[in-house]
């Protein structure tokens, strides 16, 4: 028989798979209307996951160099901060030597002499600065101060001086136990100056400052003169005072300008370091666009398919009603 | 033509209307019976000596459809062979999850690599060190799991094959009991379309393992092959010889032992692309234990051989000697290019630097092979690990892509390879699919329609009343007759 008829079972299994398919459209566009990115993020990008992967490992790197660069502008900041002070010291130090020196005025150049003892402690104090237990000037040793405390080396250097009976054979003496490795450097218990590290993108940055850097072993060597002309314990007579005293003062200022040298090279590392986070800033911002390219939905589209699914899952539960009363038993009587 | 044959086809007339109600009764009774085919009654009219003799049943039929049949169960076995594979790969996908998710493998080697940028900035923290090694163990887990989950599926799919195979050979021999019980039954001339009904059943059982055809034979006795020609039942009922393995690692093959192949009556047949079995849930058991999940296998072995490599490279360490194994070891020795197969699931890393292990972290900084800590400051080890793990190489093993890449490179396209091939699968699913439910509408459009089983019931109705009429209007003439 060739009659046309439609079964029982296939209207309810074309009406429970249409169901299926609204229900499944509504659950996908109010997951995607909620979250604002796409559902199957890998059928969205048709299986390539690369551009994704690439832009999200970038921007979980950004949380390693804003660490990096935090610590390192933490570090140089304060590194900073206390050469700033010693220069401060050294050319307070500067002006009265001379003057008292010029001035032949022995009582100064004595309390110059101890001023110049309490700012010589403060600037090893300074040197032996740590930050969260990382020590500055140590280089790789960070763990550990720099330079013993400044009684040890004032010792050490009023013992290289003992013996020197003239102004200038005394800044030599001092001047050579500074740049004997066996003298100054052997008291340095720091190590070499920490290696670069990495900023941002092929970016890398090390202050690259030690207690052992030329501008501040010459800021020392000048202090350290400074604070003999005070001192007891040197062989020197009143005129080899008054001579260390100017030579003491001329040395300040001297050294001034390896300071200012090493001043401005830690300038240009902050300056790396704020420059690299601002671009890694902008970068994650642009990178985060990107992403938001690659993967997020439309919300206007999102919301009208939800709509339209809503709609037709509505109209379907109307037909369904509707034909479910619709049989010949019932109108059989 | 006499008032008593007129009684007597007036008799047929009403017993063929109860036997038709009969069977309006069972259609719609069974309306919703998922498998019941539509009964249809051939009804006829009795000639006796030339002379009309009332109505009779001839037969009663199952309104099925051979095409139909057959191509719904052929859409049911390309649906399950298309799903078993969609199902494997999208389980591994979610193994690797994307990248936006923390823990999936991307977001775990971008965890390593942020972990060195941070533990540079501040060597001498032992915190720092620790996330570090924490973030390396948690990528050495994540490539272990992967392999894991990838070898479970494998087990399971040897384990389904098996029960699939037990299936297969039950049914088999269901069907061939009861085509003897049908080819007897209808000798017998009884009706046969409840016992076809439950053949029908139990064909339709094994129908998603194999792509079945069925081809009528005389006696209503059917046969069934395979649609690559495997003899299923013909006459006798062929068996299939499977034995399944407990428990799969990745170094286990068809090839080379010890995993079962499929044997038919007692021949070994093969298993892969365009055999005998082709097409149905059993191949893709089998396309999946022996080809699909032994891929994502060396894709995996060969990402944990890059990363191995990558960190076991002369130079990289100065405190090791040549040879010794690097952060990332094979179960804690050097890695030799012999031992590719099942890296993945023997990836380690290092006791040197696992507390736990007696190591210390503190190693990550001043080199495996360090006796005693370094300067606290020392960042040169820790650059050069980064260095490792983001400089461009080619991989050495051929799972891996082609050219230049660092290790998330190679992870990122071991990733979207997987995640294309389910997303083409799931095409092929969801055509499959659709394929499938428009066969099994058509299927059951041509089952019970309850509005018509009541049309007929009317009719049948009507004709019984006729026919009750026809006898009272002949008694009345006999009676008529009788009081002359």
């Amino acid at each position: 028989m060739t009659m046309l008829s439609l079964g029982d079972l296939a209207q309810n299994m074309i009406r429970r798979q249409h169901m299926n398919l609204v229900k499944y459209q509504v659950q996908t566009r109010s997951q995607e209307m909620t979250t604002g990115v796409v559902a199957d993020t890998a059928a969205h990008l048709r299986g390539n996951l690369a551009p994704l992967d690439a832009l999200n490992g970038a921007l979980a790197r950004f949380d390693g160099y804003r660490h990096a660069t935090a610590q390192l502008a933490l570090n140089s900041s304060t590194m900073q901060a206390a050469l700033e002070s010693i220069d401060g010291f050294a050319s307070d130090l500067a002006t009265p030597l001379l003057s008292s020196s010029s001035a032949r005025d022995l009582s100064s150049i004595r309390a110059n002499g101890g001023e110049a003892r309490e700012k010589f402690k403060a600037t090893i104090a300074h040197l032996n600065t740590e930050i969260g237990g990382q020590s500055l000037f140590a280089g790789k040793m960070t763990d550990r101060p720099p330079l013993p405390d400044a009684e040890t080396l004032l010792s050490a250097i009023e013992i290289v001086a003992a013996g020197a009976t003239s102004a200038a054979d005394l800044r030599d003496a001092v001047n050579a136990w500074f740049d004997d490795p066996a003298g100054y450097a052997a008291l340095y218990q720091g190590g070499d100056a920490v290696a670069p590290i990495g900023i941002g993108g092929g970016v890398t940055a090390a202050t690259g400052i030690t207690a052992l850097s030329p501008g501040v072993v010459d800021s020392l060597k000048a202090l350290s003169l400074a604070a003999l002309t005070g001192s007891d314990a040197t062989a020197l007579n009143d005129e080899g005072k008054i001579a260390l005293a100017s030579l003491a003062g001329a040395a300040l200022l001297g050294s001034q300008t390896a300071r200012a040298d090493m001043r401005a090279g830690l300038a240009v590392i902050e300056n790396r370091v704020a420059a690299a986070q601002t671009r890694n800033e902008a970068e994650e911002t642009a990178l985060e666009i990107a992403r938001a390219k690659l993967v997020e939905v439309d919300p206007y589209a999102a919301a009208t398919g939800l709509t339209e699914a809503q709609t037709r899952l509505e109209t379907l539960y109307a037909v369904t009603s509707r034909l479910s009363s619709l049989s010949l038993a019932n109108y059989l009587r | 033509m006499s008032l008593t044959s007129a009684i007597g086809s007036a008799l047929t007339g009403l017993s063929v209307s109860s036997r038709l109600a009969d069977l309006v009764s069972t259609n719609i009774a069974n309306a919703a019976t998922p498998g019941y085919v539509r009964r249809e009654a051939q009804v006829s009219s009795v000639v006796l000596g030339g002379q009309g003799a009332g109505v009779t049943i001839d037969s009663v039929s199952r309104d099925v459809s051979t095409y139909l049949l057959n191509e719904r169960r052929g859409s049911e076995a390309a649906l399950a062979d298309q799903d078993t594979r969609a199902a494997f790969l999208s389980r591994i996908e979610q193994g690797f999850g994307l990248s936006s998710d923390s823990g999936s493998l991307s977001a775990l080697i971008a965890d390593f690599d942020t972990a060195l940028i941070a533990a540079a900035a501040r060597p001498e923290s032992e915190s720092q060190l620790g996330d570090v090694f924490t973030a390396a163990s948690r990528l050495v887990e994540k490539i272990n799991q992967l392999s894991d989950a990838v070898q479970d599926a494998r087990t399971e799919a040897d384990a389904t094959i098996a029960s699939e195979v037990d299936q297969l050979n039950s049914a088999l021999q269901q069907v061939q009991d009861l085509n003897g019980k049908i080819r007897a039954t209808q000798a017998a001339g009884r009706d046969t379309t409840s016992l076809e009904d439950l053949r029908q059943r139990q064909i339709d059982q094994i129908a998603s393992i194999v792509p079945l055809r069925q081809i009528p034979r005389d006696d209503g006795v059917v046969a069934l092959y395979a649609q690559n020609g495997a003899p299923l039942i013909d006459g006798r009922a062929s068996v299939f010889g499977f034995t399944p393995t407990r428990a799969i690692t990745p170094e286990m093959t068809l090839a080379d032992g010890p995993l079962s192949g499929l044997t038919l009556n007692g021949r070994a047949i093969s298993t892969g692309d365009g055999s005998l079995i082709a097409g149905g849930s059993l191949a893709a058991n089998f396309a999946l234990r022996d080809s699909l999940a032994p891929e994502v296998q060396a894709g995996l072995d060969g990402l944990a051989r890059d990363l191995v490599e990558r960190f076991q490279e002369g130079g990289l360490d100065p405190t090791l000697p040549m040879g010794a194994p690097g952060l990332f070891t094979d179960l804690g020795a050097a890695f030799t290019a012999a031992d590719d197969v099942g890296l993945a699931a023997r990836l380690q890393i290092s006791a040197t630097v696992d507390p736990a292990q007696g190591g210390a972290c503190w190693r990550l900084r001043d080199g495996l092979g360090a006796t005693l800590p370094g300067p606290s400051g020392e960042t040169g080890f820790l650059t050069g690990l980064r260095d490792a793990l983001t400089a461009t190489r080619s991989a050495s093993s051929g799972a891996l892509a082609a050219g230049q890449r660092s290790f998330a490179g190679f992870a990122t396209e071991v990733a979207s390879d997987l995640s294309r091939q389910r997303v083409t699968t799931e095409e092929a699913v969801s055509f499959a699919q659709a394929r499938a439910s428009a066969l099994q509408e058509q299927e059951l459009a041509r089952g019970v329609d309850s509005d018509q089983e009541l049309q007929k019931l009317l009719l049948i109705e009507k004709a019984f009343a006729a026919n009750a009429r026809v006898i009272q209007v002949v008694d009345n003439m006999l009676n008529d007759l009788l009081e002359i």
